[in-house]
C-alpha cells in the first residue's frame, strides 16, 4: 500500500511516499532555512509563501524518485496539527485537492505522534510498545506514554519555553547563529560542560512538565555580566564554547532526569525520541547512557528523520488507515 | 503573577495590552497572570514564540501574540491581527516594540525592566480614555 505524505507545519515543506509504513520510497525536504537566517526564527509570510512555491515541485520529484505516479497512490497523509496555521493550510489544501482527485482516501497526522513514529521507521518491527516518548523541538518539549503507534497519552509538556525555542534564543544571544540547536551543539564540543552551574528547573517533585524559561533568563544574566566585566569586549570562543556547553548540559540534564522519572511512575521497555533536538549530540549521549544502565531500549531515529520530514507522516498514517481512522475532506487545519 | 492577575480582571473585550521588555524580564509570565486573572488556567500559557499566536477560552478568548520572531508592523498585520484586535477577545501582544506600528491608537503599555535577578520594575501606562479604568483600577488595588 503506497501513502503519500504530505508535511508543511512549519518551515519545511517535505512530501515523501510511504510503502506498508516503514518502506521509504521518498522523501524530500525543501527546507526554508536559508530564508529563515537573516531573521534569527521561521518568519510566517516567508514560510507560507515558499511553501506554496515549493509544494508542487517537491511533489513531481516525491513521485520520481519513488518511481510512481500519482494514480498509484492508495491514500494522502498531511500533517493538520500543531504548527503554523498558515503553514499547515497549505498542506492541507493540497492533500484535500489530491484526495478528492484521485478519489483516495485522505487521513489527517497529528506533528507530535509523526515525531514519534520516527522511531518506529528506524527500528522497524524491533519497536515494541508500549514505550515512553520525548518529543523535543522548536516549539513542543513532551512526554507521552505511548501504548501503539497510533497511541499516545501527554504526561508532561513545557510551561513556558520548548528546549529548542531555549537554544535558538540562546545561540542568537551568543551570536552563534540560527538553527540554534546546531550551533550549540558544535561549538559545545570544545567547551566545559560544568564550567557555570547554570540552574536546572524540575519544578515541583513528582512533575513531568518541563519549564526552560528560567535557565535562557540565567544564560542572559551570566553572558551579561561577562560583557560587563570586559568593558562590552566580545567574549573570546573558549568563554563562549563553555557558556554554550554549561547551557545545554542543564537542558540535557533536565530531559534525562525527567525521562527517568517517568521511568520510574511507568515502568516500560524502552524510550522513543523525536524532534529536531532529537538530533542533539549530547542529549542522546547522555540518555543512551542512561538507558544502557536500566536495561531500557533506546529508540532514536538518525538526525534526518529527527527534523520535520513527510516520511513520518506518511508511516505513521498507514497505521491510522489499518485502524479505520480516515478523515473527511471537511478537516481542517489547527494552530 | 498576582498584578497581571489584577491587569486582566479590569480588562474586557476588544482590549489591547502591548507588554515590551527585554528577554527574560517576565512578559510570559505576566501573561500567566493575566489570563488567570479572567479565568485561564495559567499552564496552559506557554511562550508563543514559537506559533506566533495562540488562544486561550477564558471568561472571554485571549489572544496571545508574540513578535519575537516578526520583522516589522506588517508582518504582524499579515497574522490577521487587525481582525482580533477588534475582536470579541483581550489581545496580547509581547515583544510589542518589534510591530509598535500594527498596534491600535489606544492600548495599555506596559513594560518590564530587570532591576536584577529576582526583582522586576513594571510600568503601566494607558493610551486612550477606554483604559482610564484600568489605571483607576490599579491605584484602588494599592
Amino acid at each position: 500500500m503506497l501513502i503519500l505524505g504530505i508535511e508543511t507545519s512549519c518551515d519545511e515543506t517535505s512530501v515523501a511516499v510511504v510503502e506498508d509504513g516503514l518502506s521509504v520510497r521518498s522523501n524530500l525536504v525543501s527546507t526554508q532555512e536559508r530564508l529563515h537566517l537573516k531573521y534569527g526564527g521561521v518568519v510566517p509570510e516567508i514560510a507560507c509563501r515558499a511553501h506554496l512555491e515549493s509544494l508542487l515541485p517537491i511533489l513531481d520529484e516525491a513521485m520520481k524518485t519513488a518511481g510512481i505516479t500519482l494514480n498509484d497512490l492508495d491514500a494522502v497523509a498531511v500533517t493538520t496539527t500543531p504548527g503554523l496555521i498558515g503553514a499547515l493550510l497549505i498542506g492541507v489544501t493540497a492533500a484535500k485537492a489530491l484526495a478528492w482527485t484521485l478519489k483516495i482516501p485522505l487521513i489527517a497526522v497529528h506533528h507530535l505522534h509523526a515525531h514519534i513514529f520516527a522511531a518506529k521507521l528506524e527500528h522497524g518491527k524491533a519497536m515494541e510498545f508500549p514505550c515512553l516518548s520525548l518529543v523535543v523541538s522548536g516549539g513542543h518539549t513532551s512526554l507521552f506514554l505511548s501504548s501503539k503507534e497510533t497511541r499516545h497519552e501527554l504526561l508532561g509538556a513545557t510551561l513556558d519555553d520548548a528546549a529548542g525555542e531555549a537554544f535558538d534564543k540562546v545561540a542568537k544571544l551568543l551570536g552563534l547563529g540560527y538553527p540554534g540547536g546546531p550551533a550549540i551543539d558544535s561549538i559545545a564540543r570544545e567547551g566545559d560542560p560544568a564550567r557555570v552551574p547554570f540552574p536546572r528547573s524540575y519544578l515541583e517533585p513528582g512533575s513531568l512538565d518541563f519549564s526552560f524559561s528560567g535557565l535562557k533568563t540565567a544564560v542572559l544574566y551570566h553572558y551579561q555580566g561577562l560583557v560587563g566585566a570586559r568593558c562590552n569586549v566580545p567574549l573570546p570562543r573558549k568563554e563562549l564554547a563553555d557558556l554554550a556547553a554549561s547551557f545545554q548540559e542543564a537542558v540535557v540534564d533536565v530531559l534525562v532526569e525527567k525521562t527517568l522519572l517517568a521511568l520510574r511512575k511507568y515502568p516500560v521497555k524502552g524510550v522513543a525520541l523525536g524532534g529536531g533536538v532529537a538530533s542533539n549530540s549530547r542529549l542522546r549521549k547522555r540518555l543512551s547512557l542512561a538507558l544502557e544502565g536500566r536495561h531500557i531500549r533506546p529508540y532514536f531515529p538518525p538526525p534526518a528523520l529527527c527534523t520535520d520530514n513527510a516520511a513520518i507522516v506518511a508511516g505513521l498514517a498507514y497505521y491510522k488507515y489499518l485502524e479505520g481512522e480516515l478523515a473527511s475532506l471537511e478537516v481542517e487545519a489547527a494552530a | 503573577m498576582s498584578l497581571g492577575q489584577e491587569i486582566g480582571k479590569l480588562l474586557g473585550p476588544g482590549d489591547v495590552i502591548a507588554l515590551f521588555g527585554s528577554l527574560g524580564s517576565g512578559k510570559t509570565t505576566l501573561v500567566k497572570g493575566i489570563a488567570r486573572g479572567l479565568g485561564v488556567d495559567p499552564k496552559v500559557v506557554r511562550s508563543a514564540s514559537f506559533l506566533l499566536m495562540q488562544e486561550y477560552q477564558g471568561r472571554i478568548p485571549i489572544y496571545h501574540f508574540d513578535a519575537y520572531r516578526l520583522e516589522g508592523p506588517e508582518d504582524m498585520s499579515r497574522l490577521g491581527v487587525d481582525e482580533l484586535f477588534w475582536g470579541e477577545g483581550l489581545s496580547i501582544v509581547e515583544w510589542a516594540d518589534r510591530v509598535e506600528g500594527s498596534l491600535p491608537e489606544e492600548y495599555v503599555k506596559i513594560s518590564l525592566f530587570i532591576e536584577s535577578p529576582d526583582k522586576r520594575r513594571i510600568e503601566v501606562s494607558c493610551l486612550g480614555e477606554r483604559y482610564v479604568k484600568v489605571l483607576q483600577g490599579l491605584m484602588a488595588r494599592d
